[in-house]
């Protein structure tokens, strides 16, 4: 619920008036969190709406934008149909990354449909595109540049290019006016610009929050003691980081060396794009190795084109090339099913294992939950609506932001997420906040999943020797929510 | 006939560019063990993550994922070129 449960604290700060980036830390644009206010006022202040929109809307505007590119391509209907499956049955498929995906489609697209109205909506998306994430925005913006920069040094395209260009920066300048209009109404523009200047420069790097580096490669000496053992470590959950890294690259490699034989397309400038995209969007995750799966569905949809091209070898007579298009297409399988099998959507896992309860719990209903988990939300919303006023504020010291949602309470600090201050003056800033804001209880959950294996105790040294110093324990629910509350002698 | 050594020409192609891309991994795989160092000193930062609680330089990271992603298209296109140069 740790990702859930930030979207759904920052719609519960939004509704308790409070003001986005300035009042509570964002490190998101603003267009993933105000569709969630949008949702939650159709669908009901609960966790399904968050759900509706992160899960099955992003994936389906996701799946939407693939299926557009495999058109493009011109994909074969059945590994069209396979690599759609694929994308349904593993979580991979993000709005955040296939909103980039989706300009760089309208691109390419533009250029070769000689549409204005498409460049238009380029220069539309690409701003969207940063209001959804600075990150990929940026990247979308590079690839943008280049492949306008290529197209207007090739004589051929030049003319065109110069066309469609002023269209593009025209949907582009329009939208950000219109953003830059709404944010200073709104007033959190400058508080934007610096979050969101933060979050590119201090979230990054040895200063990344969970970082652990690129996976361990080097295998361990029991591995070799079965084939199937290694064959399992060939092909086990670090080693497909690197696989899918390693296929990028030929994917890059074969496409360059059409262009030098002249046999492109345009379907493979929209190609290039893609991979770009997913290189870029390699090398940013370089220390964040568990985001690898948002990089899946750019390696097999730019991988089903070139399976696609081959698989007309298939019928083929030549016995070799018949060969060769089966051994690609059984990999290409392969690599689906490898994924699936590791990463496979939540409703795929064993019923037993899921020990789902329908629940009324307060704003999670009508989601099905483990008896565990309602049992730890109506045991600690019951102890809140006793001791506590609605007014009060809390604080959670661990990364469940859910809380805040669920408890209908205010954060103390801008922090929802503990670990975004990872520096030593984030962390004081925090002190700072709870020493100014004194909040009744605070919550620490003995069972909070460790980011990375670094407890919250030992990320945060000086907020932990703070509550110790000025907070005692009030109770203990569950065995493992602990409430502390403010010591009277302060 | 002439769509048969077309088909011929592929798969000799197809097998030069499967030998380039071998080389390209093992001299990656050599370079990461024998000349890239195997640690670094860590940068001072104030962040208590996992980074600095096992002195990993992500410096490093980003020297071995460089490497990578030159190494692998510089010996397949070389490869190619070889191909082409042999196939005038």
């Amino acid at each position: 619920m740790l990702d859930e449960g930030q979207f759904a604290a920052w719609v519960s700060h939004m509704m308790h008036g409070k003001m986005l980036y300035r009042e509570f830390y964002l490190q998101y644009g603003p267009l993933q969190v105000l569709p969630l206010l949008v949702f939650t006022k159709l669908f009901g202040v609960s966790f399904f709406s968050i759900r509706l929109y992160l899960f099955v809307f992003g994936t389906l505007f996701g799946i939407f934008a693939s299926i557009l590119v495999l058109r493009f391509f011109k994909v074969n209907q059945i590994i069209m149909v396979l690599t759609v499956i694929f994308l349904v049955l593993i979580p991979g498929v993000h709005i955040r990354h296939w909103i980039g995906i989706f300009t760089l489609y309208l691109l390419a697209f533009s250029f070769s449909a000689k549409r204005e109205k498409t460049a238009f909506a380029t220069g539309v998306f690409l701003a969207l595109t940063f209001l959804e994430s600075a990150e990929v925005g940026i990247f979308t913006f590079i690839l943008v540049a280049c492949f306008s920069g290529c197209k207007f040094f090739y004589k051929k395209t030049r003319k065109i290019t110069v066309h469609l260009i002023p269209f593009l920066l025209s949907g582009l300048a329009i939208s950000c006016l219109s953003f830059i209009v709404f944010a200073v109404q709104q007033g959190w523009l400058l508080s934007y610009l610096k979050t969101t200047l933060d979050v590119l420069t201090s979230l990054s790097g040895v200063n990344l929050p969970n970082g652990q580096g690129l996976p361990n490669i080097v295998p361990t000496v029991q591995v070799f003691s079965t084939p199937l053992g290694f064959v399992k470590f060939l092909f086990s959950r670090p080693l497909l980081f690197y696989w899918s890294l390693l296929l990028l690259l030929i994917f890059f490699s074969i496409t360059v060396i059409r262009y030098i034989e002249k046999r492109t397309t345009e379907k493979d400038d929209m190609l290039l794009l893609l991979i770009g995209f997913g290189l870029l969007s390699y090398a940013s995750i370089i220390g964040r190795s568990g985001h690898y799966m948002l990089l899946f569905p750019i390696v097999l949809v730019s991988g089903s084109y070139f399976i696609s091209l081959s698989y007309q070898y298939v019928l083929n007579n030549k016995k070799e090339m018949k060969i060769l298009s089966i051994f690609f297409f059984v990999c290409f399988l392969l690599y689906g099913l490898r994924h699936a099998a590791i990463f496979r959507q939540d409703f795929l896992r064993g019923f037993q294992q899921r020990q789902l309860v329908n629940t009324t719990t307060f704003r999670v209903a009508p989601l099905a939950i483990s008896e565990k988990q309602s049992s730890d939300i109506t045991r600690i919303q019951a102890f809140m609506n006793t001791h506590a006023k609605s007014s009060d504020v809390i604080y959670v010291f661990n990364n469940i932001p859910a809380l805040y949602f669920l408890l209908d309470r205010e954060n103390a600090t801008r922090y929802d997420l503990p670990l975004l201050a990872s520096s030593k003056e984030k962390r004081l800033e925090i002190v700072s906040s709870l020493e100014k804001n004194k909040p009744k209880f605070i919550i620490e959950d003995k069972e909070a999943w460790a980011v990375d294996g670094i407890s919250d105790r030992q990320r945060m040294p000086e907020v932990i020797s703070y509550i110790v110093q000025n907070y005692k324990k009030k109770n203990v629910l569950n065995n493992h929510l602990i409430i502390y509350e403010r010591s009277e002698k302060r | 006939m002439k769509k048969n050594v077309k088909e011929h020409t592929l798969f000799r192609q197809a097998v030069v560019f499967s030998v380039s891309l071998l080389v390209g991994c093992i001299v990656y795989t050599l370079s990461i063990f024998y000349i890239v160092p195997q640690s670094l000193p860590v940068p001072k930062t104030s962040a208590i993550n996992w980074l600095v609680l096992h002195k990993h330089s992500l410096t490093l990271d980003y020297i071995r994922f460089l490497l990578f992603v030159l190494l692998i298209p510089v010996s397949v296109l070389l490869g190619q070129y070889f191909f082409l140069w042999r196939k005038k």
